[in-house]
């Protein structure tokens, strides 16, 4: 127990051994991250290990209890609320202006995903359209009017004034009349994507949303599918709250998905505005 | 397991609705925990203002990260105040921020612990039993967030020497722990 051994050679012991003997730290917090890996995955094959290592980390924490309570200087309660009500004050005043756009020209009919920002940039013209085209279309009209009035009352369900939705709107790569909308709920760590009207795809091909943070940095949020309806939904677990994102897309992609996005975007939404 | 107190849950809800007064209810009850943990890693009474002021406004803008089926309030925002404090320690030692443990993991650990909030003053006169070398780098890893091959080049001791300090620390203090419950049961 007091050599000098790395306790992470597996060379004599098994690996619920080797396990037993990273606990510790891992509970700890002492470990790299590389060995944090190691132990997540050998937890896998030794799940009696559970008890020891909750133990541990009760252990662990207890810590924290070598630190006596103090209390803080009286003004650091009211420097606090003054933070909060500045910073609540700059988010009512922020909630009204959209965010300026770069305008670069989209180049049509490219397969190349076009440039984010550009993308932004068309979204509020593509918004436009999309309303006209609703407008103009008896045919797909009562269609739409249905998923609206769906909509609505999925908005009713949910209750709130707490309620944000961002509707996505087909860009010129994708099919007229896609519909698709987020819904969640303000501080809510997750969202559900809706969406209608989007093409049926070949087997190895899948749907995958994005969110666009602010530096025009694509993030996955999920893969989806739809049913032979068009219609799809995803309950998208969001990495921060939504208004830390630009904008959502919609791209198609090969079965699995993909780390940054290889086709243009068929549907765009706008988040940092809602 | 554990259990979350109902006065708690609805300060978070009235926390999640924006309502500042909540946050100042949560402040009143939890600073003193807090500040006393932030000044115990910093030792330095403004950067631990500055780190509990962080993590008050961790709590306000991030309630809804916290998981009530996971881990009580009071773990979740003194794991919080810890993770803040050793930011601020690492950045004024020019050291990488983060420790390599996430939070959210590392507060479901503690939270799935068998040690009871009741169990406090026993885990700590346990602790006092183990060798002071043991205390220093279980403390070394728990306050400043260091990892196994920081805490050996600071001390400058071999890291094996440092590994098994924690290793064996956390294993006697299991034993000593074990054997007490179950005298306590008898």
């Amino acid at each position: 127990m007091n050599d000098n051994t790395p306790s992470t050679s597996p060379s004599q012991s098994s690996p619920c051994d080797e396990l037993r003997d990273l606990l510790p730290a891992y509970a700890l917090g002492a470990l790299d991250a590389a060995e944090i890996a190691r132990v997540q995955q050998l937890l896998k094959e030794c799940p009696e290990a559970q008890t020891e290592l909750a133990d541990y980390a009760g252990l662990s924490g207890a810590l924290a209890g070598r630190a006596q309570p103090a209390a803080p200087p009286l003004a650091l309660r009211d420097k606090l609320m003054a933070q909060v009500s500045a910073q609540e004050a700059r988010l009512a005043q922020t909630v009204a202006p959209a965010p300026p756009l770069s305008a670069v020209p989209a180049k049509t009919g490219s397969r190349a995903w076009i440039g984010w920002a550009a993308a932004a940039a068309a979204l509020v013209l593509l918004v436009l359209t999309n309303a006209y085209w609703v407008n103009q279309s008896n045919t797909a009209r009562s269609e739409v009017e249905l998923l609206r009035a769906a909509q609505e009352e999925v908005f009713a369900l949910t209750s709130a004034e707490n309620l944000r939705h961002s509707t996505l709107a087909s860009t010129e790569s994708g099919s007229d009349n896609v519909l698709a909308n987020l819904l969640w709920e303000d501080n809510a760590q997750t969202a559900l994507l809706t969406t209608a009207n989007l093409p049926a795809l070949p087997a190895n091909q899948t749907y995958q949303l994005w969110l666009i943070g602010e530096d025009g940095q694509p993030v996955s949020a999920g893969i989806f599918r739809i049913d032979e309806n068009g219609i799809g939904s995803l309950i998208v677990n969001l990495p921060d709250a939504p208004q830390a994102f630009q904008a959502i897309a919609i791209s198609q992609e090969p079965a699995g998905g993909s780390e940054q996005p290889t086709t243009s975007p068929l549907a765009l939404g706008e988040l940092s505005a809602t | 397991m554990f259990e979350t107190p109902p006065e708690d849950v609805r300060l978070i809800e009235r926390l999640l609705r924006r309502d500042q007064t909540a946050l100042a209810e949560l402040y009143d009850r939890y600073s003193n925990q807090v500040y006393g943990l932030t000044v115990y890693i910093l030792r330095d009474a403004a950067l631990a203002e500055e780190a509990t002021q962080d993590t008050f406004m961790k709590l306000w803008n991030s309630a809804a990260n916290w998981d009530m089926s996971r881990a009580r309030l009071g773990t979740w925002l003194l794991t919080l105040a810890r993770y803040s404090a050793i930011d601020r320690l690492r950045r004024e030692k020019r050291q990488t921020p983060a420790v390599a443990l996430d939070i959210e993991t590392m507060v479901a650990l503690i939270d799935q612990a068998n040690i009871h909030d009741a169990d406090a003053a026993l885990v700590q006169s346990l602790i006092a039993q183990l060798p002071p070398d043991q205390i220093q780098a279980l403390e070394m890893a728990f306050f400043q967030g260091m990892s196994h091959s920081e805490i050996a080049a600071q001390l400058d001791e071999p890291l094996g020497t440092i590994k098994s300090r924690i290793r064996s620390g956390l294993q006697t203090l299991r034993g000593l722990w074990l054997r007490a419950v179950q005298e306590q049961n008898r």
